[in-house]
């Protein structure tokens, strides 16, 4: 059983290596600031990207369903919530 | 007003294929499918009368002749840069069947636009994967499909960012994406320009392909579908930095 924390910085991890952002550590990425638009200004295709990464490396199922995924990518907060409720891995 | 000719001739186009062309096609044709390829023919010939109109006022002459060659092709991804407003028209006058991308906000503020746009099947580009996953499912059946991967025009002069949709098309479906330039001089109808800002003279266009890019070759690389779609994206802005002077103003 992973502890939250722990969970928190593989998420962080995971954006940083399925994004390749060059120019930002794990560490810098806020727990709780916005991923799309302002923070870390993340377009629909990064989206598209992270939640295959997701899915890839936890099992969750993230569909196409706007009003679920602007809740789920608000923030890395939001996506450790989801993946540990719906995590299969 | 050579120019605002243009516009009227063009917006009764688009009206005729929403109110007249879509309906009718929608009450005869035999599936969904079918009533697209119709409205997509119909938008064809629409493009190529608002061309024949702009030649004919001398706003433009226009060399294209090289994208002949994709029409006897099957399935493809038509990628351009995008300095006016006539890229569309330019590119789609060649091609009796070809699926676009197109800007949702564009289309959010024009219920005639809105109504042609879905009578023809265009995807809006803010639907995410599934977005993805349609056009791809339309390459795989043998259609084409354009994009302007900067997503909006060009800035004046030079590139916007390349977004990656194009390359997780590619990926999905194994479709190439050919790669066209499209030049325009004296530069006109470009990004932030008022479109009755045309100067007196007529602007010349040159439609070429300066390249390929086969989704088989990032595929198999062992890395994950992120990492193949950028590499591809990086692949696909070399080609065009390459190119001289096609984002010049």
């Amino acid at each position: 059983m992973q502890t939250h924390e722990s969970l928190i910085a593989d998420i962080k991890a995971l954006i940083v290596e399925v994004l390749a952002l060059e120019d930002i550590r794990p560490d810098e990425i806020e727990t709780d600031a916005p991923l799309f638009i302002e923070g870390l200004g993340l377009d629909s295709i990064d989206a598209l990207e992270l939640a295959m990464g997701l899915e890839e490396k936890y099992g969750v199922v993230i569909t196409d369903d706007p009003e679920r995924n602007e809740k789920i990518f608000a923030s890395v907060a939001a996506l450790a919530d989801l993946v540990a409720t719906e995590r299969i891995r | 007003m050579r120019l605002g000719s243009a516009f009227v001739e063009f917006g009764i186009s688009a009206l005729f294929v929403a109110f007249v062309v879509a309906p009718l096609v929608r009450r005869l044709a035999k599936s969904p499918e079918r009533a697209e390829l119709a409205v997509q023919g119909a938008i064809r010939r629409a493009y190529a009368l608002s061309l024949a109109w702009l030649r004919l006022v001398r706003i433009l002459t226009v060399d294209s002749k090289e994208l002949e060659q994709l029409a006897g092709e099957g399935a493809c991804i038509v990628v351009a840069n995008h300095p006016t407003m006539l890229d569309v028209v330019l590119i789609g006058s060649h091609f009796p069947q070809m699926d676009c991308i197109v800007n949702a906000g564009w289309t959010a503020n024009s219920p005639f636009l809105s109504r042609a746009i879905d009578a023809a099947g265009y995807v809006r580009n803010d639907a995410g994967q599934s977005a993805v996953d349609d056009c791809a499912a339309r390459l795989v059946r043998g259609r084409k499909l354009l994009v302007f991967p900067e997503g909006t025009r060009s800035p004046w002069g030079s590139y916007g960012k390349f977004r990656r949709g194009a390359a997780h098309i590619a990926l999905a479906s194994g479709a190439p994406i050919v790669a066209v330039t499209i030049r325009c001089r004296p530069r006109m109808l470009g990004s932030g320009r008022r479109w009755h800002e045309v100067a007196g003279g007529t602007s010349r266009f040159e439609l070429r392909i300066a390249g390929r890019l086969d989704p088989a070759a990032y595929d198999g690389a062992g890395v994950g579908l992120p990492i193949a779609a950028r590499r591809m994206t990086e692949d696909l802005v070399r080609i065009y930095l390459q190119e001289p002077d096609v984002a010049d103003a």
